[in-house]
């Protein structure tokens, strides 16, 4: 579904990314762990195509990412990301709408097929009764709602959240994460970055840590969510433990001695 | 629970604004310092017309046909044009305070204009000239602001102040230079705005402007939407952003520069009329769009009338919309919680 070698990236004569290689197949969630500033956000606009000089390549069901014009590339891949204030005001249906964008022509309004996917997208997620309110109006947790069905209006198999739990509180958290174990098992491809170790260790299929813009483990949630890798990526000393035959693992800071 | 904000259908609100349109139309028609009762309207309408072939027109046909219809559609073309363009920019600038003088194009205008009159060219020539310059604006702040490095929004609005800056100086430097006995004066009154003395052939000009601007923006008004997202989403999405950003910033600056050519610098519309509609139809531009310009038509017609029936002298229409639109303004931001 989605192929990424050697990725790397240099924004201002930095290197931001390096040698980033990973893949993701239909129905797996893939969790992007790291430190504020490490490269995810960089990563993501790559996967987007919308750094212009990264070496490495990227390629989406085998087309390299820079041949697909945005149009293509939108009905390939959707992105999610972190919610943020608006100057204009539109409903909630009408924020679905604007993910049907690829799908209609560039001079016309979304059509009567448009409104079906965006009907289907709310229903999706469980908020087709908000449908007329207003999107600077309802929660947090809905607005994050309203964003992933946005994407899924769009169509496209691949979707990639930026911090989707991110100032949620702890029962919409749960629900966003169900939400996105949910569309991995109808067979979406999910590439999420957060900052929980515990919740990337249960809800994923694959967790790519990133340290200084490289990888510093990558594999299966066993692999990486350990104490001494966990220490390493995060630079505090962590203990793991692991419950109810390993299906969760916890990360405990240590005390400060 | 906040409470459920109600919804218009708005495609009733525009066909209110249209109705409401097509009476202020009839009604400008018959006001006037030359009195014409509005039952006779449609007669001297049909027989002026029809005897305009044959050039002998009664003066009340004369004042209807040649003065009071073509001031009347220019006011309303004018009027469609400017709140046309200011709804876009706002869109494309995801600013809400962003309005069409914003790239240069009126303070562009202005000097084409100034220097028009300082060379003694006839009222036409002063329009092209005008044209011209306003255009050239937008062309300069383009070129300059593709150079610049960084995020094009930012330095659109940077090299759009700095152009206009320049436009300005130039405009004191030739007011300094100008004759004070005639074309002093006569750069100060343009400078005001004004429509009268509107004819035919500014009509002519202003509909097929506003035909060439409007259709794109009409065409293209979901979109404007799309570039309200953050730059990343509309992406996503599948925008072609920098296509679609110019088709927009043209067609708007085409719809700017030819109502000042026409008309001069009337402030406000652009900016005011957009917060209007959006009260009326809410933020989708599918509908904020043709709103903003059925208002903008309606409000500058309406201030029109006032301009030429309050007092027996023309007075300047810029002053006007100026007087009425920041008062209005003002009133949004405090009593109607009008967020910016």
């Amino acid at each position: 579904m989605i192929q990424v070698s050697h990725l790397s990236c240099d924004l201002g004569g930095r290197r931001v990314l390096s040698d980033i290689s990973f893949s993701l197949e239909k129905g797996q969630l893939l969790s992007v762990l790291g430190p504020n500033g490490v490269g995810k956000s960089t990563l993501f606009r790559c996967l987007l195509g919308l750094v212009a000089h990264c070496q490495g390549t990227i390629l989406l069901d085998g087309t390299a990412i820079e041949q697909l014009s945005p149009r293509q590339q939108a009905q390939k891949i959707a992105y999610v990301p972190q919610r943020q204030s608006v100057a204009f005001h539109y409903t909630i249906q009408e924020m679905v709408l604007m993910g049907t964008a690829a799908q209609h022509s560039l001079y016309t309004s979304p059509g009567p097929a448009q409104l079906e996917h965006a009907t289907q997208a709310l229903n999706q997620v469980g908020i087709s009764h908000l449908a007329t309110r207003m999107y600077h109006q309802i929660s947090g947790g809905e607005q994050q709602l309203t964003l992933i069905a946005r994407a899924l209006a769009q169509q496209a198999p691949i979707l990639i959240l930026d911090e989707p739990v991110s100032n949620l509180d702890y029962g919409n958290q749960m629900r966003i994460l169900r939400l996105m174990q949910n569309l991995t098992q109808q067979g979406y491809a999910v590439i999420q970055s957060t900052h929980h170790p515990d919740q990337a260790y249960q809800f994923s299929h694959k967790i790519l840590a990133l340290k200084d813009g490289s990888v510093l483990a990558y594999g299966r949630p066993q692999e990486v969510i350990t104490s001494q890798q966990m220490e390493q990526l995060y630079n505090i000393s962590v203990q793991v433990l692991s419950l109810q035959e390993d299906h969760i693992r916890i990360c405990i800071p240590n005390p400060m001695q | 629970m906040e409470p459920i904000k109600s919804r218009r259908n708005p495609y009733l609100v525009l066909l209110y604004l249209l109705m409401g349109l097509a009476v202020g139309i009839l009604v400008s028609l018959a006001l006037g310092r030359y009195p014409i009762l509005p039952n006779q309207l449609w007669d001297l309408l049909w027989e002026g017309i029809r005897n305009s072939a044959s050039h002998q027109l009664t003066p009340a046909q004369a004042v209807l046909l040649r003065v009071r219809l073509p001031r009347i559609f220019l006011a309303v073309l004018v009027g469609a044009a400017l709140s046309a363009a200011g709804a876009t920019y706002q869109g494309v600038f995801q600013n809400p305070m962003a309005s069409p003088d914003m790239l240069g194009a009126s303070s562009g205008a202005g000097f084409g204009a100034a220097l028009a009159i300082l060379l003694d060219q006839s009222r036409q020539m002063v329009s092209i000239w005008a044209f011209i310059c306003s255009l050239g604006g937008l062309g300069l702040v383009w070129v300059i602001s593709s150079r610049a490095k960084g995020r094009q929004i930012f330095s659109l609005i940077l090299t759009g102040m700095i152009v206009s800056a320049l436009f300005s100086a130039g405009i004191s430097l030739l007011k300094l230079v100008a004759d004070p006995a005639n074309q002093l004066p006569a750069i100060t009154y343009w400078l005001m705005g004004s429509l009268s003395g509107a004819q035919g052939a500014d009509l002519i000009w202003m509909g097929g402007a506003l035909l060439l601007g409007m259709v794109p923006l009409l065409l293209f008004r979901w979109q404007m939407n799309l570039l309200t997202l953050s730059e990343e989403e509309a992406h996503s999405i599948g925008v072609p952003i920098q296509m679609v950003r110019m088709v927009l910033i043209c067609s708007a600056t085409l719809l700017t520069a030819a109502s000042v050519a026409v008309s001069g610098l009337i402030g406000w519309i652009g900016l005011v009329i957009p917060h209007l509609a959006r009260r009326l139809t809410g933020d989708n531009f599918r509908y904020l769009l043709p709103a903003s310009a059925l208002t903008g038509g309606l409000f500058l017609l309406l201030v029109d009338n006032i301009s030429r029936n309050l007092l027996s002298t023309e007075f300047p229409i810029g002053i006007l919309t100026a007087f009425v639109g920041a008062p209005f303004f003002l009133y949004l931001i405090l009593y109607r919680g009008e967020e910016l």
